[in-house]
């Protein structure tokens, strides 16, 4: 049977790949450590030190904490609906961003800043938690608009509000 | 690992292990912030969704969650490559990344060669490039990957080897003009 390479190959390539181990291991310690160098012995000089380029500058890149926070949420909301006995695919939707409200969706709100360069994106639109989280504020703020303050700090605060603003309008 | 599958809920602990990593291969890929963002959702929703069929083999150092994770991601980037149908465009200035050193032209040079390997890295077939990737940034071992790319080990050593090789040449090509 052939595999497509010589077996000197396959040889060569064992020892790479030790070597490598040995490479990255030692890099994982200290960027400025040297791996044992008897198992560099019948390596290619070039490949070695372009091993070691690779080793010091392939570089792992990391999400920004906003979206993996935001996708942090999405996967409990998901979690919590499956654990709940609903455990429903999320549904991909078209989602038109031009107009769209940006209180509509937390979820979506990191998407947003992306969707400028296109008029028409995709987003994933796994249930209608979102829709429920921006109808409960709303219904806090309507609440929190209309029902009279605790404290009578609170009372005066807003009936000096109220004064200033009909002055304003009188004016 | 056993506490996520009872429950999906203790998935954040394995979300937050291996999230960049998931990220960072998926920029390597797609060369696009952006791009990588969604692919690394699709690939932790999929994940989350499949946890409870995952066969998991190791224990410990040796669970192959991360094998599993990374198998949904190829398979995400492949659905990715059928939609948009193109390779990326936009390389990786992994040159701009040198620190500068106290030593200018010691940096210059280094930011030259790191310039000369990212280009070969470039030109690699992608099973090649996908290889050395997750050698040297995922720092995972040839069996790891050989789960991941479902190939062989030892088609994975000498895959890995012929990338090292293509990337010596062109920064000792540099070196030499």
């Amino acid at each position: 049977m052939t595999f497509g390479w010589r077996a000197s190959e396959a040889d060569d390539a064992l020892q790479v790949d030790i070597y490598l181990e040995s490479l990255l291991a030692t890099h994982a310690r200290s960027p400025r450590a040297l791996p044992d160098e008897r198992l560099a012995d019948d390596l290619d000089p070039a490949e070695r030190r372009a091993a070691s380029l690779l080793a010091d500058h392939l570089l792992r890149f990391h999400p920004s904490f906003r979206f993996e926070e935001a996708l942090a949420g999405r996967l409990r909301a998901v979690a919590d609906r499956s654990r709940a006995g609903n455990p429903e695919p999320a549904a991909v939707l078209p989602f038109p961003v031009a107009g769209a409200d940006r209180a509509a969706s937390l979820d979506a709100d990191f998407r947003l800043e992306r969707a400028a360069a296109q008029e028409r994106r995709r987003v994933l639109i796994g249930g209608a938690i979102a829709s429920g989280v921006s109808l409960a504020g709303a219904a806090i703020v309507a609440w929190r608009a209309s029902a009279p303050p605790r404290s009578a700090f609170g009372r005066a605060t807003r009936a000096a509000h109220r004064n200033r603003s009909s002055v304003r309008g009188r004016a | 690992m056993e506490a996520a599958r009872r429950d999906p809920r203790a998935f954040e602990p394995l979300y937050r292990k291996y999230v960049s990593q998931v990220y960072s291969f998926a920029v390597y890929e797609l060369r696009d912030h952006h791009r990588a963002e969604d692919l690394t959702e699709v690939v932790f929703l999929r994940a989350l969704a499949a946890l409870p069929r995952f066969d998991e083999r190791g224990e410990g150092e040796r669970s192959t969650f991360r094998v599993w994770l990374f198998q949904i991601a190829r398979n995400a980037l492949a659905n990715d490559r059928r939609r948009h149908r193109r390779r990326p465009e936009a390389p990786l200035e992994m040159a701009d990344l040198v620190a500068s050193d106290d030593d200018p032209a010691a940096a210059v040079g280094e930011r030259d060669a790191v310039a000369r390997a990212w280009r070969a890295i470039d030109r690699l077939p992608e099973d090649r490039r996908r290889a050395l990737v997750l050698r040297f940034v995922e720092e995972m071992s040839t069996s790891e990957i050989a789960g991941v790319l479902g190939r062989s080990e030892g088609a994975v050593r000498v895959l890995i080897h012929r990338a090292l090789r293509a990337v010596a040449q062109a920064t000792d090509d540099g070196d030499a003009s």
